[in-house]
């Protein structure tokens, strides 16, 4: 009984150990995506409004599509010249393969990422994943904010859950959200990047 | 039969604990922020950008639950200064951001000593993009949510989307405090911190 009990009482203090860790403390081998989404992530931190599910996003987005990434360019807003802020963008070339939702004429198509000012951008680009990504895109023809530079001018943005990136067995990888999170929000399990896909082609054909 | 007993006792104490443990509630990390950053001291400081004029009172808001539910305090700075901790504005975001925190300044030893934190009050009060939701009944709870929110981010923070609390994604879905709180795992982190 000893024995059971000491095993026990050192797995569950592994377990604390592991469950409320501090950053930096026996991370998880970083694969490609991560560190793509680490780069463009670190520093931005969002408030936003979930997709409740495939359903809605294809009922609010204006293209789904899923492709790979090209190429990208940095750009930026001046928010406001007065207090000298300015936004970094990433605007990256997307060569679609498959349009799930919205006009299917589009070959390339060019989605802005808010990405943070700390890392230099050679290392951005140096991390585009070599991957398939999902993307569920907004419009921003409407979007009037500050002084554009750099951006195309037709241009889309990622839905914050709308940005899935093919990590194989890892399964689909989000630039700003978890995949867990998506999980609970719509009660479905998405293994895999193809399960998530076929989700927004069920949403899309139904 | 004894040692199966023990067995099974043994095992199901791991399993019983190992679910809770693994639970998104307690499992947060900290600092959960993106980019893994402190504020320098426990004085979280704060000014108005020119643009955050729709409602002031919701930086003030967010402040003061920071200051009456953890261990930090507050002090206003009338003009925006160099090491002035939070400062807030107001924008149009793209897509569906409702709020934006972004360290625009970091100090030495994982701080970062100016946070600017945006705030989207036409996604914040219509959701998704329809104009039948803005008109929603919850609007000022719901600004009041993401101010805490983006506030929690710039001290540390990250998403807590495992219950009704101010660091979860989105809209509120009711009046309730709660979502305008940290969770008490999340003041424990800022508590032990600052």
């Amino acid at each position: 009984m000893r024995s059971y009990l000491f095993y026990a009482s050192t797995t569950v203090l592994l377990l604390v150990g592991s469950g409320c860790a501090n950053s930096g403390e026996e991370e998880p081998s970083v694969t490609e995506p991560r560190n793509f989404v680490a780069l463009a992530t670190d520093g931005l931190d969002f408030d936003y409004d979930p997709l409740p599910s495939a359903a809605a996003a294809v009922e609010h987005a204006d293209l789904i599509v899923v492709g790979n990434i090209v190429s990208a360019e940095e750009a930026k807003v001046i928010v406001d010249p007065r207090s000298q802020r300015e936004w970094r963008y990433a605007i990256l070339e997307v060569a679609v393969e498959t349009t799930l939702s919205g006009p299917g004429d589009s070959k390339n198509v060019f989605v802005a990422l808010d990405v943070s000012r700390r890392p230099a951008w050679g290392e951005i680009e140096a991390s585009l994943p070599d991957a398939d990504v999902l993307l569920v895109l907004h419009d921003l023809k409407d979007w009037t904010q500050g002084e554009r530079i750099g951006f195309p001018p037709k241009v889309y943005s990622a839905y914050h859950d709308g940005f899935w990136i093919d990590a194989g067995g890892v399964g689909p990888v989000g630039v700003r959200a978890e995949r867990t999170d998506l999980e609970a929000r719509w009660g479905k399990q998405f293994p895999t990047f193809a399960s998530l896909v076929r989700e927004f082609e069920q949403a899309a054909t139904d | 039969v004894l040692k199966l007993r023990s067995r099974l006792v043994a095992l199901m104490l791991v399993s019983l604990l190992a679910s809770s443990i693994s639970s998104p509630a307690l499992a947060n990390s900290f600092p959960g922020n993106s980019d893994g950053t402190v504020a320098n001291d426990s004085t979280e400081t704060f000014c108005l950008g020119w643009s955050f004029t729709t409602d002031t009172s919701l930086a003030w808001y967010a402040l003061i639950v920071l200051d009456q539910t953890t261990d930090m305090t507050y002090s206003y700075h009338s003009t925006c200064q160099a090491y002035t901790d939070a400062v807030w504005w107001e924008a149009n975001l793209d897509g569906t951001t409702r709020g934006r925190r972004e360290c625009y300044w970091y100090g030495s030893g994982g701080t970062c000593l100016l946070n600017d934190l945006w705030m989207d009050f036409n996604q914040i009060d219509c959701g998704l993009g329809s104009v039948q939701y803005c008109s929603s009944s919850y609007t000022w709870e719901d600004r009041a949510k993401t101010a805490v929110h983006e506030l929690g981010h710039a001290v540390g923070l990250g998403h807590d989307e495992s219950s009704s609390n101010a660091m979860k994604s989105g809209d509120v879905s009711s009046t309730a405090e709660v979502w305008r709180r940290y969770t008490s795992h999340d003041i424990g982190h800022l508590d032990t911190q600052y």
